[in-house]
């Protein structure tokens, strides 16, 4: 028994053994291959997020910028997981800020005015991406509709919701929770409405 | 039927903390047993249930919509567009945009000065070699070409006079009033 331990060790202080091992295993990809790879998801995230294809491209683009800043604290085989992070947090910043501006604006800036030119890939967009489902999910509270979307457009699992938003189990069961229920009274009256609106 | 299951009074429901996780299937295995088997003889529960899993479905089969070609085309010219405060640590892009390790010195960020220029000569080691490193180190050169513009001025306009710069700018100074 001691003589394998001892030849181990000797192994083990080898300059073969000691020579640096940074660049092992894992070569890091192209540019354009984390760009090919990414950019859909990441997307889809920012525009269930966003609720319209400017913001999430706007949002998709800040977080490809702050992923390129920041590749050499990227670990191998945390990337999605990092990505959903970048992703999240820029959005709940977003709409932290816009919340106030809201507040602060007088009158109300609507977004969508009469005027307001839609690009074709903006209406096809609004005509194909269950706009209904989306305008729900814009009503919730964006931080339960962030639990909401990356459980079950994402399909994260409650761990990597808390460690993506950080917050506690706790927290991620009771917004997923509350977020599905608001969204549903909010599907529902939008269905109920357009009834009405058929029939009348 | 809920008193001899263990669940206390006739009325208890699941927490409701409890009934999205067993829909998301996040209990441990006794705890959905229980949850699974309150759930078959309670209403009340079954109906919260159902409803968060009507919402999630909903949600799931929500089509996903794609990146555009115009946002690809964005995201791939990051690389060239988007100004690094410092360089990555530790990486560096090559001309076919792919990130190289580099090997770590004890130098200080970009942009800090003579260190730049005087310890390593540009391009050798892959930093910014790709298309947004030449413009980084077309200002780099075009810096280094300001300061020898100003050392030649200061050397005093006659190239031919191979005198020592500090005397020149001297009766440069001294002679401008």
């Amino acid at each position: 028994m001691e003589v394998p331990k001892h030849l181990m060790r000797t192994q083990s202080s080898s300059p073969e053994a000691v020579a640096p091992i940074e660049t092992a295993d894992w070569t890091p990809p192209s540019w354009d291959a984390i760009v090919r790879e990414h950019a859909d998801r990441v997307y889809r995230l920012a525009y269930r997020l966003t609720g319209n294809q400017h913001d999430a491209e706007d949002l998709t683009q800040e977080t490809f910028i702050r992923v390129f800043r920041s590749l050499a604290s990227y670990k191998p085989g945390t990337f999605e997981g990092w990505l959903h992070r970048i992703t999240t947090n820029l959005f709940l910043d977003m709409a932290r800020r816009r919340s106030r501006v809201r507040m602060e604006a007088l009158p109300e800036d609507n977004d969508r005015l009469e005027g307001d030119d839609l690009s074709p890939e903006e209406i096809y967009d609004e005509n194909h991406l269950d706009p209904d489902l989306q305008a729900a999910l814009d009503e919730l509270p964006p931080e339960f509709r962030a639990a909401v979307v990356l459980c079950d457009v994402e399909g994260l699992s409650y761990e990597e919701i808390g460690a993506t938003l950080g917050v506690k189990m706790g927290t991620v069961r009771s917004r997923i929770h509350r977020g599905r229920q608001a969204l549903k009274v909010a599907l529902e009256r939008r269905r109920q409405e357009s009834l009405l609106e058929d029939s009348a | 039927m809920t008193d001899l299951r263990g669940w206390g009074l006739p009325e208890q429901h699941l927490a409701l903390d409890a009934v999205v996780a067993f829909v998301d299937g996040e209990l441990s295995s006794t705890a959905h047993e229980r949850a699974s088997a309150h759930i078959q003889s309670c209403g009340f529960c079954a109906f919260e249930a159902y409803t968060q899993q009507q919402a999630r479905a909903v949600v799931r089969s929500a089509p996903a919509p794609t990146a555009s070609a115009s946002l690809l085309d964005r995201l791939g010219a990051i690389p060239q567009e988007v100004e690094l405060p410092s360089a990555p640590d530790g990486l560096a892009i090559t001309e076919d945009g792919q990130f190289v390790a580099v090997q770590r010195t004890d130098k200080p960020a970009f942009g800090s000065g003579p260190v730049l220029g005087s310890s390593r000569p540009l391009g050798s080691n892959g930093w910014f070699s790709g298309r947004r490193a030449r413009q980084g180190a077309g200002v780099v050169v075009s810096g280094m070409l300001l300061s020898a513009l100003a050392f030649t001025t200061a050397d005093g306009g006659e190239p031919p006079a191979p005198t020592p710069a500090p005397q020149n700018a001297g009766a440069v100074f001294a002679t401008t009033p």
